[in-house]
């Protein structure tokens, strides 16, 4: 690929770029909207573009991207910003009955460079929250982890509480609070042993 | 129209020096290493059993790809679901996966150093992919721009300038002191890939009500655990939260279009650079506006950017230093293209030694320099003390 003087490039390397484009293009696209019809015929405007690209994502060019890391889709921001500031806190009860509050890492209270490089829990909980039970549960279980055993007594009853900042929309200032609970779970002793011996740090 | 076609595969497949990339390379690497080293000392809650997510979580995210696809309407499967690259797959064990991140971390100070750069750049492409497949729940933005750089970097001839390889090369008469060409369509796919971001990010937020209500900054401004630095009041207010919002359309679809035509490119990466400075300065999004703004460099042909050091060379002061004896052609090749913008000038009488004056025009390259430069090194050392012992 390189020489000290101009040379000629592959016919393979130019398939590849053309490629290479079509599927990145295909894939950064937005996807159709609700209110846009799904079909060809019944799309107008830039929406027939969208379910071309819709129906190139089904084609085996998925692989090309979802293997390779290639995958890429651009909506920071958007389509709109997010409104609500949320973060997370445990209450985790002991089997002898003791109450323990367990933070998660709350981004808006932690010094500058602490908060630049724990940025990625803000990221993990946001996504927490959107998804399936099997991961609320997972993050139940880690915060019984992470209060850990009291003597003999262990976490039983964990409840993730999802703090929510809702801001309103100008030029009204202020923000109304809730707290949800996520998830709650109980966990056996065995339970709480299986999670204490997998492999960690 | 065959003028227009052949204009198209010079624009993409032509030659051209590799400063662009090289200069790319290195800001890539650092981030890479900043990124890794964040990513390891969290490593116990992202990516062991013990943490928020273990293997089993990782698969309820992100299952085995579907085996099902569409082509003109038609259905068929697959005999099998392809595997994402993921090296960690599988691997639970505590000990393997600290190697395996410290690898990838050698990886990127490799990279940003150029040595071995073809090996380093595939081990980092292959080590970043691997980390965010093993765990996608953590990722924003940011780190799909990294993976993305990581891969295009181990596509280009990336070594080919701005890097130790190149100085191992010259010195040992391997390379020729003339700049290396190189085909420039992974440098054209970076600002393709770029200009894509840019476009289709803008596309997207034409959908919401907020971005087209002139509202959408109102929001960001106000979410605490976004929140970085002071901003002052008015800033946050009507009608600031319009021009911020309206300007962050117009700028970034500048950066999608305009950048491309050389009148205005100056301008627009300047309108980049401010929007994503005002982004870094008042929100903690980690490494995402470096990122965005390193890419920036691809914008520039390598040429440029060696014209533009250059000017700026002409403006410093030059740095007079005393050749070792035995200094060979290819050696002088060597320093010369360790020394960016030219500031090294021979002074048999009054100059420094080499490695004197090399930190100041290219500390890095001072620091490696019994690396890349060895025997001569050591000769102009030897000449320096053997002058002071004669002073003396």
């Amino acid at each position: 690929m390189s020489k000290t003087s101009e040379g000629t490039v592959s016919v393979w390397v130019k398939l590849f770029v053309g490629f290479h484009l079509l599927a990145i293009v295909a894939w950064s696209a937005p996807r159709p909207q609700d209110d846009v019809g799904r079909t060809f015929a019944s799309a107008k405007g830039t929406a027939k573009l969208l379910v071309i690209t819709d129906r190139l994502r089904e084609t085996p060019l998925k692989y090309y991207l979802l293997c390779t890391g290639l995958w890429q889709y651009w909506d920071m921001f958007a389509p709109n910003p997010a409104n609500t500031n949320d973060w997370a806190y445990a209450n985790v009860t002991y089997s002898d009955g003791h109450w323990e509050h367990i933070p998660y890492p709350r981004i808006e209270t932690l010094p500058i460079p602490q908060k630049f490089i724990m940025e990625r829990y803000r990221k993990f909980f946001e996504r927490v929250g959107e998804a399936n039970e099997p991961i609320r549960r997972r993050f139940a279980e880690r915060m019984a982890l992470i209060a850990g055993r009291r003597g003999d007594a262990f976490p039983f009853i964990i409840e993730v509480i999802h703090h929510v900042d809702e801001i309103q929309p100008p030029p009204n200032d202020q923000v109304i609070s809730r707290d949800e609970v996520l998830i709650r779970i109980k966990l056996t002793e065995e339970q709480y042993h299986q999670l204490e011996s997998a492999p960690g740090a | 129209m065959r003028k227009f076609l052949s204009g198209v595969d010079r624009y993409w497949f032509g030659y051209g020096s590799a400063e662009a990339i090289g200069l790319f390379r290195i800001l890539i690497g650092f981030l890479s290493l900043v990124s890794g080293w964040m990513m390891f000392i969290q490593r116990e809650d992202w990516y062991s059993e013990r943490g928020f997510v273990p293997l089993a979580t990782q698969r309820t995210w992100s299952p085995p790809l579907a085996r099902g696809n569409d082509i003109f309407g038609q259905h068929f499967n697959i005999p099998f679901s392809p595997p994402r690259i993921n090296l960690l797959a599988g691997v639970t064990n505590p000990t393997a996966i600290d190697v395996f991140l410290l690898l990838v971390l050698l990886a990127a100070l490799l990279t940003m150093l150029g040595l071995w750069t073809r090996a380093a750049t595939i081990a980092l492409a292959l080590g970043t992919i691997s980390i965010h497949h093993r765990n996608p729940i953590v990722l924003h933005g940011g780190d799909s721009v990294l993976r993305l750089a990581c891969i295009y970097l181990a596509l280009a001839p990336s070594g080919a300038a701005c890097s130790l390889d190149r100085l191992i090369g010259l010195a040992k008469g391997r390379l020729s002191a003339e700049p290396k060409l190189v085909s420039l369509w992974p440098q054209r796919l970076i600002q393709i890939n770029i200009a894509i971001v840019y476009f289709t990010t803008v596309w997207i937020k034409w959908y919401g009500d907020d971005w087209r209500n002139g509202l959408a900054t109102w929001y960001p401004n106000r979410l605490g655990e976004f929140k970085r630095f002071w901003v002052p009041d008015f800033l946050i207010h009507p009608p600031f939260v319009q021009i911020t919002t309206y300007g962050t359309l117009l700028t970034e679809l500048a950066l999608a279009t305009l950048v491309f035509a050389k009148p205005y490119r100056k301008w627009v990466l300047l309108g980049g650079i401010l929007m994503h400075g005002y982004i870094d300065y008042s929100m903690n999004i980690p490494l995402f506006s470096y990122l965005m703004c390193s890419y920036y460099i691809c914008f520039y042909e390598g040429s440029e950017i060696r014209g533009w050091a250059a000017r700026v060379g002409k403006k410093l002061k030059s740095i007079p230093y005393k050749p070792g004896k035995e200094e060979t052609d290819e050696q002088k090749a060597a320093i010369k293209a360790a020394d960016p913008f030219g500031r090294l000038r021979v002074d048999r009488t009054s100059g420094s030694n080499l490695v004197q004056a090399l930190w100041k025009a290219n500390p890095v390259a001072a620091l490696l320099a019994p690396f890349w430069l060895g025997k001569s090194v050591r000769t102009a050392g030897t000449t320096a003390s053997n002058t002071n012992e004669a002073s003396a």
